[in-house]
């Protein structure tokens, strides 16, 4: 049986600046904000500091990992960086983070340019490494400041999404721990509905680009902003992601009874609730995070399990299943299990701030 | 069922989800008619419809639904 990769350690990161309702509300009126929090279940948001980036987050958050574990920084043979908000586009943010974490010149780096599903591609990405023999400790960085490209008068997005970064350990599995199974897949026809328009060589930046346009609903945006055809994915995922889960656990000949935890992507509070009653979950098995932190696109699956571990939510031995889903639109399922000695808490804070910044790894 | 068969069913759909009792409902109503008609409750109105009639709405149509008379074209 070939290597499998195992989670030894994991940890979180948010900046401290708060997205506060109050705030919201003074720009888009209190009863469209409470209108939709009380739908979504988030009530704040973490957002970055100007000069505050993604890949500062990830570095913050891997870097407060490292030191808490006592890793050796040579030991990291692969590292995997997730973005949508990196810091250029040419090079990839791994190659950043890896100057800025002081990891060795023979650790390769590798970029994901995933969204909302980024944590069960990284993971399997990752795992083929172990398998092949290429990999025996990993890092994987889950990071994302949507902040920066959402348009600040876009009601329908400022109010969900937060910033934030994950970062997850893999070890070589030593017994019925480690990655268990994966299940993919894309439905193409919706990639338009999740889209920055004029962020590529498909539609070059320019004057028209940057002009704001209003919809029936005051929402404002421009072509260089991300923009997200809420109705769309709401639909896709209410029915999808059950669908999804569905087979993976199938494919994975196990079901829900058999598992300890399932965790799915923070997008919104109902759409959580409406996917959790379709696969009959019980309470006891579910687990959210995004009340006081909104949906942190590719961090988002990653952060949840990350609270579940510092709440003592993850037991020994415990079966979880990640669902992510989002931009492409693409969606992802990762069965986890825990080793008998548990998963502990890393100790070190999460709040970022950019002192933290002014701190040499 | 009738085309006006097919639209007093939705009524009671957009009168449950809008919260409006006594919303009379035509072909040509749409989102600038009603504040209340926003994306969710688009989602709302989809769901309900979907299991009412055993259908499932292409993606497409959701995205840009803003008219009756769309969704009920795809009624059986």
């Amino acid at each position: 049986m070939p290597p499998c990769a195992a989670i030894s350690a994991i940890h979180h990161g948010v900046p401290a600046r708060r997205l506060t309702e109050v705030e919201l509300e003074a720009r888009f009126g209190a009863k469209q904000v409470q209108s939709i929090a009380k739908l979504s279940g988030i009530r704040e948001r973490r957002i970055v500091e100007p000069g505050m980036t993604a890949a500062d987050l990830a570095f913050v958050t891997a870097d407060r990992l490292l030191k808490a574990r006592e890793i050796p920084r040579e030991s990291i043979d692969l590292l995997v960086v997730t973005t949508q908000t990196g810091d250029y586009q040419i090079p990839g943010t791994s190659y950043v983070l890896h100057e800025r974490l002081g990891l060795a010149r023979n650790c390769a780096t590798y970029d994901l340019n995933q969204g909302c599903a980024a944590y069960p591609y990284a993971l399997a990405l990752a795992q083929g490494w172990f398998a092949t023999g290429v990999a025996t400790r990993a890092l994987v960085l889950n990071t994302d400041a949507l902040s920066g490209i959402i348009h600040p008068q876009d009601r329908t997005l400022v109010t969900l999404h937060g910033d934030g970064a994950v970062a997850t350990l893999l070890d070589a599995a030593t017994g019925e721990e480690g990655l268990r199974g994966f299940h993919f897949g894309t439905d193409s026809s919706g990639w338009r509905y999740l889209c920055m328009p004029a962020s590529g060589a498909r539609q070059p930046r320019d004057e028209h680009t940057r002009r704001e346009i209003a919809d029936e609903t005051g929402c404002v945006r421009t072509a260089e902003h991300f923009q997200m055809n809420g109705q769309a994915i709401f639909h896709f995922a209410i029915h999808q992601v059950p669908e999804v889960i569905t087979a993976a656990l199938a494919k994975f000949k196990i079901t829900v009874a058999d598992l300890d935890l399932v965790i799915l992507h923070q997008a919104n509070r109902f759409m959580i609730e409406q996917i959790y009653k379709k696969l009959g979950v019980p309470v006891e098995k579910q687990f959210l995070y995004l009340e006081n932190i909104g949906n942190l696109s590719g961090a988002a699956t990653p952060a949840v399990l990350s609270e579940a571990v510092r709440q003592g939510r993850v037991k020994p031995g415990a079966m979880i299943l990640l669902a992510s889903f989002g931009v492409g639109l693409s969606w992802g399922v990762a069965l986890v299990r825990v080793g008998s000695g548990g998963l502990a808490p890393v100790d070190a804070a999460t709040d970022v701030t950019l002192t933290d910044l002014e701190k040499k790894s | 069922m009738t085309r006006a068969e097919k639209l007093e069913r939705l009524q009671e759909i957009f009168r449950d989800v809008l919260d409006q009792p006594a919303l009379r409902l035509s072909e040509e109503f749409s989102t600038s008619d009603c504040p209340e008609w926003d994306s969710v409750a688009t989602v709302q109105i989809v769901l309900a419809t979907e299991a009412d009639f055993g259908i499932r709405v292409p993606m497409d149509t959701v995205a840009h639904l803003r008219r009756v008379g769309e969704l009920l074209d795809l009624l059986p």
